[in-house]
């Protein structure tokens, strides 16, 4: 109760002085009329600044509400709103605002130079100092032939060019995969590195242990519903993540899930100023499976 | 850059310019096919007699002139079917989707290059070829008189009314084979927009199925209303009439580009049956 009190007051002011960058409202989307929606009534805000894990089971929609939040799909009801324009629209001064990398794509068979020479113009906020420095992240020559690249150098040496548009909104789908392992840790770098207060990065992903560590935020969905939507900072005071064979805390767990040398627990967090690390596989098994029982966690005082 | 919402040619002109700088290779190989064939073509119709009567006329203009205008006609639909060929997969409608430009300038850029590029580089491939034809006319049948295509389009000689048709019906003769060319090159322009696979067959048996319902029904049933008084004698050098198909041919390929725009608006990364 004591501990509810305490954060209050951070969580009214953050409440009532954010921007909202992204608002998805009431979005229903189906790939057909007789199908039923992948999407459905669908509402979610990502304000201004941080790093947003979305994460849901295959087929729960992450890749479409990204298309849907980027204005390439056309919702049945609802809109997506960037900065209150509506996405579908296609504004170029929207467009130029947004990048969004997805999980399979085609780069064309010309050098990088040339790439950059004729694309970079259409982002007027593009940096080649920024390009430089994301292609030393990734130890990418600058004199690249798109074309010769394997499938894991291509999606590198494209997200160094969508971090380099420098645009207030970055969506990333599955941005991990393919990636060497190198290459993740590289990833994480260069997100973190890339952050300013205005840029808001949306990262879906089932690769969790790849980005556990960068988020700033966690929005957990099922089609129609937000399972949550918390900032890491609050999991973490409200919760306590720990492997532990003990069965006396797995009795007291919230969640337990078999692992490795005993089980990952989610307890209630009795004393916020010692948070544990988040365990993001837990706690995302945890909102599929008692999505009540995780709500109240918050919702209590 | 350019970052108005509205229209902008400079970002047109640079949205053409890298459409044609990603896809510099396949353009290439497109435009030597274009050449390549023409000068088969050409070379098919190498002179090999002379006309008596006028001893400066290359009778193999008789045959080559219109295989020109046929083949041009074939490679702009050909072409103009392939205006939106990235657009088959998923990677392609994003990629172009995203770009930072309205849709209307993507369209348009696509279409300065493969309906007004078409025409430059159709122009082009024709002279190379039929240079190619002289040089080779030159060698192997030294003694015949053969002439140049475009030598043929300026002055009033028997080869200038092979190439643009008797002074008498020129103008008109021009005029349709021009508004004919981009009617029928503005349906697979549309066709282009709604189907990104395979466009040119099935544009082809659309627009042909529908071409065909047409004469076969509309215009029958038409003549029997008016009382036989639809085809009018000689009505292809009557003025007004004239002037009436050609508006209306005018009116058809603007619709259909501009049909196939506003198509284009309606184009998502994936495609759903509504």
């Amino acid at each position: 109760m004591f501990c509810g009190l305490k954060i209050m007051p951070t969580f009214a002011v953050y409440y009532f002085t954010i921007t909202l960058m992204l608002e998805i409202k009431n979005i229903t989307f189906s790939y057909g009329r007789r199908r039923p929606p992948v999407v459905s009534d669908f509402s979610v805000s990502f304000p201004a600044g941080g790093v947003y894990g979305l994460l849901g089971r295959n087929g729960a929609g992450k890749s479409t509400l990204l298309y849907l939040a980027a204005g390439l799909l056309t919702p049945q009801s609802g809109h997506a709103y960037y900065n209150g324009v509506d996405t579908r629209r296609r504004l170029p001064s929207t467009l130029s605002d947004i990048f969004i990398v997805p999980e399979e794509f085609s780069l064309p068979a010309i050098s990088l130079g040339e790439y950059l020479r004729i694309n970079s113009r259409f982002y007027p906020r593009f940096s080649h100092d920024d390009m430089r420095r994301n292609l030393d992240t990734f130890e990418l020559e600058p004199d690249l032939q798109l074309g010769a690249l394997s499938m894991g150098q291509k999606k590198k040496a494209f997200m160094c060019f969508a971090l380099a548009c420098n645009t207030s909104l970055l969506l990333l789908d599955e941005p991990t995969n393919g990636l060497d392992i190198p290459g993740k840790s590289r990833f994480r770098k260069f997100i973190v590195s890339s952050m300013t207060d205005d840029r808001t990065v949306i990262i879906s992903t089932h690769q969790v242990r790849d980005i556990d560590r960068i988020l700033d935020h966690v929005v957990i969905t099922d089609s129609s519903h937000v399972l949550l939507d918390r900032s890491t900072a609050e999991i973490t005071e409200r919760l306590r993540f720990i492997n532990s064979d003990s069965p006396a805390l797995a009795g007291e767990a919230l969640f337990a899930q078999p692992s490795v040398g005993g089980s990952a627990l989610i307890l209630h967090n009795d004393d916020p100023d010692n948070p544990t690390e988040m365990n993001l596989e837990s706690l995302f098994e945890y909102a599929l499976k008692n999505p009540e029982s995780l709500t109240r966690q918050f919702n209590e005082l | 850059m350019i970052q108005t919402d509205r229209f902008s040619p400079a970002r047109t002109i640079s949205l053409a310019a890298l459409y044609i700088s990603e896809n510099r290779r396949t353009l290439l190989l497109r435009t030597g096919l274009v050449v390549g064939a023409l000068i088969c073509l050409a070379l098919l119709n190498l002179p090999y007699h002379h006309v008596g009567e006028w001893p400066d006329y290359d009778a193999r203009l008789d045959d080559i002139a219109p295989l020109y205008y046929f083949v041009g006609v074939i490679l702009a639909c050909v072409g103009a079917s392939l205006m939106m060929d990235d657009l088959k997969n998923r990677q392609g409608r994003i990629r172009m989707l995203m770009r930072p430009a309205p849709i209307t300038e993507k369209y348009i850029a696509r279409w300065l290059i493969y309906v007004v590029g078409f025409v430059i580089l159709y122009f082009l491939a024709v002279a190379i070829a039929d240079a190619v034809r002289l040089a080779l006319a030159s060698i192997f049948f030294p003694e015949y008189k053969a002439c140049y295509i475009f030598n043929a389009m300026t002055g009033d000689t028997e080869n200038t009314h092979k190439v643009l048709g008797r002074p008498e019906y020129r103008t008109t003769l021009i005029e349709a084979i021009t508004a004919i060319y981009f009617l029928i090159q503005s349906f697979f322009v549309l066709g282009s927009t709604v189907w990104h696979r395979t466009s040119f067959i099935k544009t082809f048996i659309v627009f042909g199925a529908i071409t065909a319902i047409y004469f076969a029904c509309i215009i029958p049933a038409g003549d029997s209303l008016m009382s036989g008084k639809i085809w009018p004698e000689e009505f292809w050098i009557k003025d007004n009439i004239k002037g009436v198909m050609l508006t209306a041919a005018a009116l058809a390929t603007i619709f259909n580009w501009t049909l196939g725009c506003w198509r284009l608006h309606e184009t998502d990364v994936i495609t759903t049956r509504r």
